[in-house]
């Protein structure tokens, strides 16, 4: 009965790294950056959300479209301060300013929303029971959304021209733009759709983790990044599985072991299988043996 | 020619700089001299612990509006320079030493996180400022000559929570604890506590304030289904998020808090129904408030839009009124005088209790500080059981 309650709660944890570890992939594989801001943009998602159901908007649905959009918009200022300016620095460059803009965030949202993290409503309130496990409507709604966010991501990348463009640019800057495509156009998008999707992915999830709050930046960036690795980066739907794994192995390890010996377990499982599979469960040799 | 030059440019650089720190570490009041009275304030108002150093800025900002009010210490004002430590000891120490050598304050309130607190108290000595800490751990004042605590012992309070279960019957228990220093403390002092009352503690977990999902946590308490829980919280929302999670997997018993699951600011807001189920053991009366109590809470809302000061809000202001009064009797502004007078002043301002510091006991009060509280639709309502 327990076990099958903290499935249902690693699923739901889960989807949540996934998500995280989805803004990780896109920018990885759109840019050849690794963004570790991931995590504070989604706290930063989430606040906006609260901040415009305390202006009145009581329709969370109407909320995620305008978080989405002032996502995007924050997505292209932030590639304009703090990426764009490391570029003729190579990509580690990129990656440390990233580093830098997680603290600007973390410290940033405190002194603007405060340092408490506050409730906030759910899309759709209440939970139903199958057999004698409850499952929260949110739950599902988040599952829900990662799954159409996965699909659409995936075949962005793989079916569309726009998304092969997108992928050339990480891989070969000057062989990309000699063809005529527009990298810094790409790249700017790049960071405006995952800072959309982490925004969007802060309000689905504040109902589980409150909007805001100290820690939660940097928890949700390791996890992702953690999730993002375990299943490859270069994979979407390898990330997702990684997520997936990632909050259902923490939970039914918590039923076991000592709360403070589940990080350890699982960080140690992690290492071990990086060495067996240095690419992720669905990485690079994988879909190669594919 | 030119390389002699250079090496007197180092040597005289070096010299200054020395001279410079010689000034700094001989000080203690240098700052004392003028129409103002310079206190440093040393707390986490962000990163992870922001939202203690920020509770505990309001009740020092309210002490410091009223002391200067009624025209201030010794006929000087008090300024307050104040550092964010973040919650990191590296940033902490490094914060004293600029308050106490740059700054030159004879006293220093906070920080209020155990680690960076332990990390300066031996610094107080070494430069010969008073510090007031806000942490709850005597073990780190004791010994020293210049740092005292107001907030009572972590130890008293995890006793006076025990004890109040075992009047109310209990016979089992189980503990969640704040996996920090401060929580791991509560589990060492919970254990031994409910030793003394006779109450078996049949299952202990941790859990991780940084966190947000404790299904399991609240899972095997609920299977374990003893007769009272004790939360130990972290100060922050989150712990209302684990005692939400405590009910939510249907344990129906008795939860018993410690002192940080009196925050009026947090809990009923996060844990919503679940908050009118627990009683928190906290060192301000707020269920019965006495005619202090209730006059400051009076003043703090007047000053803060209605807020209710928090515990740790009162253990800072409890810190600067005291420390005012240390100031006011103290032979000179120096940071050893005013340690002198500290320590011999026997301090009851009606909050938190009388501060009866010796020679070798630097701490807060006892067990009898803590009374019972509990949450009725948000706001404090006597103890629910």
């Amino acid at each position: 009965m327990q076990v099958l309650n903290l499935l249902v709660s690693g699923l739901t944890l889960g989807a949540i790294y996934a998500l995280v570890a989805l803004g990780f992939h896109l920018v990885f594989k759109m840019t050849g950056i690794i963004d570790f801001a991931q995590g504070d943009k989604v706290v930063i998602g989430a606040l906006i959300g609260l901040t415009l159901v305390q202006r009145g908007i009581s329709v969370v649905a109407v909320v995620v479209v305008i978080v989405l959009a002032v996502g995007l918009v924050l997505g292209v200022l932030y590639d304009l301060i703090a990426i764009l300016p490391t570029q003729r620095n190579g990509e580690i460059a990129a990656i440390a300013a990233t580093v830098g803009m997680t603290l600007v965030f973390a410290n940033g949202h405190q002194i603007v929303w405060g340092p408490d993290a506050e409730p906030f409503p759910s899309i759709v309130s209440g939970n139903f029971a199958v057999g004698s496990v409850e499952i929260s409507y949110q739950s599902v709604v988040i599952w829900g959304v990662l799954a159409v966010v996965a699909v659409w991501l995936a075949l962005v990348l793989q079916r569309t021209r726009l998304g092969r463009g997108m992928i050339a640019s990480a891989t070969d800057r000057m062989a990309a733009t000699s063809v005529g495509v527009n990298v810094s156009r790409n790249r700017s998008l790049a960071f405006a759709l995952a800072f959309g999707l982490a925004a969007v992915a802060g309000v689905l999830v504040a109902p589980f983790t409150l909007a805001g709050g100290g820690g939660l930046g940097t928890a949700l960036t390791l996890k992702g990044f953690t999730a993002a690795v375990l299943g490859g980066l270069d994979s979407t739907q390898g990330v997702v599985v990684g997520g997936l794994l990632l909050g259902v192995i923490e939970s039914e390890l918590a039923l076991w072991l000592p709360n403070s010996s589940v990080d350890p377990v699982v960080f140690g499982v992690l290492i071990v299988i990086l060495m067996v599979m240095p690419n992720g469960l669905f990485g690079l040799g994988r879909q190669r043996r594919a | 020619m030119r390389r002699w030059r250079g090496l007197a440019t180092v040597v005289a650089t070096a010299a200054l700089a020395l001279s410079l720190s010689a000034c700094g570490s001989s000080s203690g009041g240098s700052k004392a001299g003028g129409s103002t009275l310079d206190i440093g304030v040393l707390n986490s108002t962000t990163g992870n612990l922001g939202a203690v150093g920020q509770q505990e800025a309001q009740g020092i900002d309210l002490a410091v509006s009223e002391i200067n009010a009624a025209g201030g210490i010794k006929g000087k004002k008090i300024k307050l320079i104040s550092v964010d430590d973040q919650g990191s000891v590296s940033q902490s120490t490094a914060g004293f030493k600029k308050l106490a050598t740059t700054d030159n304050v004879p006293l220093i309130i906070g920080p209020g996180i155990s680690a960076g607190a332990a990390a300066d108290a031996p610094l107080a000595d070494r430069y010969g400022v008073t510090q007031v800490l806000l942490v709850a751990q005597p073990k780190v004042v004791n010994g020293t000559k210049n740092v005292f605590e107001v907030a009572p012992p972590g130890t008293a309070n995890s006793e006076a929570m025990v004890k109040y279960a075992a009047d109310k019957g209990a016979k089992t228990a189980a503990l969640i604890w704040a996996n920090n220093p401060y929580g791991q403390e509560g589990l060492t002092d919970i254990t031994a506590a409910s030793k003394k009352y006779g109450i078996s503690l049949e299952s202990q977990n941790s859990w991780d304030p940084a966190q947000f999902n404790f299904t399991a946590q609240a899972g095997k308490v609920a299977s374990a289904n003893p007769d009272v829980v004790f939360l130990y919280g972290a100060g922050g929302s989150s712990d209302g998020l684990l005692l939400k999670a405590v009910r939510a997997a249907g344990y129906k018993g008795k939860i018993v808090g410690d002192l940080a699951y009196s925050t009026a600011a947090t809990i009923p807001k996060v844990a919503g129904p679940a908050a009118d189920t627990v009683v928190s053991l906290t060192a301000v009366n707020y269920g019965n408030p006495t005619a202090a109590e209730t006059k400051f809470i009076d003043a703090f809302k007047s000053a803060n839009g209605g807020q209710v000061p928090s515990v740790l809000t009162t253990y800072a202001y409890v810190a600067v009124k005291m420390a005012a009064a240390a100031m006011e009797k103290a032979s000179s502004l120096k940071g050893t005088d005013i340690a002198k007078a500290l320590q011999s002043l026997n301090y009851d301002g009606g909050l938190v209790g009388k501060m009866a510091y010796t020679s070798s006991y630097h701490g807060g009060p006892g067990i009898a500080a803590f009374k019972p509280v509990s949450f009725k639709n948000g706001v404090y309502a006597p103890p629910v059981f």
